[in-house]
């Protein structure tokens, strides 16, 4: 064994999972080798500090947006638990994307009976993405723009200077796309910055109700993250 | 099986997802506080951002809460989370790959220089933080099969599966990542390639 047949076999040996044999012509050559020897104990080095590496924490923010993401889906499904009842604004957001849900969903399925809407639902969101981003970005705009008054100047203007770069992303992203209709890329930043877009309004509706109930603490916190 | 590894007996978990389907919020909030950082904590060095990695996160826990009413209990809450998280990471890469490919390439390939005899790397030195970074600009199917296996514990086999690959390519996927963290760790690329790219293909 030389040094170009040995080093391919070295990380299957630090994890001690090579064949007898196989083990025993790599340790044969790593006796005589000391630069394989080194790789050797470099690969075993990596492969542990890997093995230790400590959990990562999700942002806060994180699930705020997902409780209120899933509040959209929940209303959207036609399913109406007690749910997240402590986001007021929020809420009456969310009816208003399920008005717009509906009446979307029976314009493109002419659906019969209103039995089963939940899997129909679910069905033409996953079929079409945009719509469904545009529908909920329309409908947190109204509420958001309505509300924007309980925030103060600064914090308006900075949320307003961020959709902007969001806007124009998403107007490059549309006219890439018309140029070249199939560019899977296009298609990605388009989505990319329609859910950026999604994302800060949710936030910004988090930020209204925490200032609404007087949250000062949870507003501050939504604010880093909008600061971000 | 380390990555799919969770403390919950079936019956509760059977329970909670009940609860979940059922529209209870406390029931999917504590499904989120259960599993929310080791999925994070995958995903994050999946996908080698923690901005995308918030996004995919919520991706799965909106999935789950769609489709929780169809947990059966065959597997562990934990381990059927898992699965998608995997799932979303493996979609999300696919995607971006044909943008990524030909900047990752060519610095991979020209960006490589073999370190100097320098000191060996002994694992109790490397930094978490160095570790980390170092991970984060591995090209993505070597990073894949790498996180899958030294940071997840996956056997080659489980990863072979998942990503549907060969369980010799699983090894040397992982070889191939060991090898590059080593010239990284020791300082033989310059630049780091997935913040040139991402400044290329910003929008």
């Amino acid at each position: 064994m030389n040094c170009s047949t040995c080093q391919p076999l070295l990380s299957v040996y630090v994890d001690d999972a090579l064949r007898t044999d196989e083990r025993a012509a790599v340790e044969q050559h790593l006796r005589g080798c000391v630069e394989c020897r080194a790789l050797a104990q470099d690969l075993s080095s990596i492969r542990l500090a890997a093995g230790s590496l400590e959990p990562l924490i999700p942002s806060p923010h994180v699930w705020h947006r997902i409780a209120a993401a899933a509040e959209t889906q929940t209303r959207a499904s036609g399913f109406q638990p007690r749910w997240f009842n402590w986001r007021p604004v929020a809420a009456v957001a969310m009816t208003a994307v399920l008005a717009a849900g509906l009446w979307r969903v029976g314009t493109l399925l002419q659906p019969d009976d209103n039995t089963d809407a939940g899997p129909q639902v679910a069905e033409v969101i996953e079929s079409d993405p945009e719509a469904h981003y545009t529908l909920a970005i329309a409908r947190l705009e109204e509420v958001t723009s309505a509300d924007q008054d309980v925030l103060d100047q600064e914090t308006a203007g900075a949320i307003n200077a961020g959709l902007t770069v969001i806007d124009e992303a998403i107007t490059e992203s549309r006219a890439a796309l018309r140029s070249e209709p199939e560019s899977e890329s296009a298609q990605e930043s388009l989505f990319a910055a329609l859910r950026r877009k999604v994302a800060l309004l949710q936030e910004t509706l988090g930020l209204i109700n925490e200032m609404r109930t007087g949250n000062q603490a949870g507003a501050a916190r939504i604010l880093s993250e909008i600061n971000r | 099986m380390r990555g799919a590894a969770t403390p919950s007996s079936p019956a509760a978990d059977l329970e909670l997802a009940q609860r979940c389907g059922r529209g209870d919020p406390d029931a999917f909030e504590q499904l989120y506080r259960a599993h929310a950082g080791r999925l994070y904590t995958l995903i994050v060095r999946m996908v080698a951002s923690a901005e995308t990695a918030e996004d995919l996160l919520q991706e799965v826990f909106l999935t789950a809460y769609r489709k929780v009413s169809n947990f059966r209990g065959d597997s562990s809450l934990g381990t059927w989370l898992y699965r998608m998280a995997v799932n979303h990471c493996l979609d999300y890469l696919r995607g971006r790959q044909n943008k990524m490919a030909r900047t990752t390439d060519s610095i991979d390939e020209e960006g490589m220089v073999e370190p100097a005899a320098v000191a060996p790397l002994v694992a109790s030195a490397i930094s978490r933080l160095d570790l980390e970074r170092a991970i984060e600009r591995l090209p993505d199917g070597c990073r894949t099969a790498f996180v899958l296996h030294d940071v997840e514990g996956f056997e080659h086999h489980e990863i072979a599966t998942m990503l549907g690959i060969s369980e010799g390519t699983s090894k040397s996927q992982v070889h191939k990542a060991r090898m590059k963290l080593r010239v990284i760790l020791k300082g033989g690329l310059a630049v780091s390639p997935r913040v040139m790219s991402a400044q290329a293909g910003r929008v």
